[in-house]
């Protein structure tokens, strides 16, 4: 059995079924970020990102 | 606890830490625009930064022993010095990292600190707050609304 969170987190989860509408949507909401942090790297690499 | 050296902008930190193995891992805060994520609502378009973390050299070694701990403690301390902020973290449900987190998660002690878990289709979205210096009530009225909005999932308390 999965371990609960402490009073310190609260966890939701979906009422009903997730729509494959939703489920492909919320696939891009990952790939963005995978795209966001491939950029990132990109501009630390190109000299973008000075650290101060 | 191992170094690492900031790059602040308005709407991002990044850190770089410098591993015992000599790789750079890139810890960074970004505020997202609604491009990215569309909240539609005001206050967490403004206040949600999203958490990604990556290694930023070529060397294939693992970025290894003391990483974990450092990115704990600049991730406490961005929360701990900052109003009206949460940090959002999306990973795969019951993969490494998430069983990381999750760890982290229960053995927490600092009063001020939450966290709000949403599931869906084996992914996690995690969002932690200051619960003294954020407000819950906003943030889990953005959230419940935009996962509503955006994707028709209503969510309940598991």
């Amino acid at each position: 059995m999965e371990k609960k969170f402490n009073s310190k987190g609260i966890e939701f989860v979906p009422k009903n079924d997730v729509s494959e509408e939703a489920k492909l949507k919320l696939n891009k909401l990952i790939e963005g970020k995978t795209e966001r942090l491939n950029k990132l790297v990109a501009d630390y690499k190109a000299g973008r990102l000075v650290s101060q | 606890m191992l170094r690492f050296t900031t790059h602040e902008s308005l709407n991002s930190s990044h850190f770089f830490i410098t591993t015992l193995q000599d790789n750079i891992c890139m810890l960074n805060f970004t505020k997202l625009d609604q491009e990215e994520m569309f909240f539609q609502h005001d206050y967490l378009q403004e206040n949600v930064f999203e958490l990604t973390v990556a290694k930023a050299t070529a060397n294939k070694e693992n970025c290894g022993k003391g990483l974990a701990p450092t990115i704990k403690s600049i991730f406490d301390t961005f929360l701990a010095e900052r109003e009206e902020t949460v940090v959002y973290v999306s990973m795969e449900e019951n993969s490494s990292k998430y069983h990381l987190v999750t760890r982290y998660i229960n053995n927490e002690v600092d009063p001020n600190y939450k966290m709000l878990l949403f599931k869906a289709d084996n992914k996690a979205f995690f969002f932690f707050f200051n619960e003294h210096k954020t407000s819950t009530v906003e943030v889990i009225v953005g959230l419940t609304r935009y996962f509503k909005n955006e994707y028709g999932i209503s969510f309940v308390n598991n």
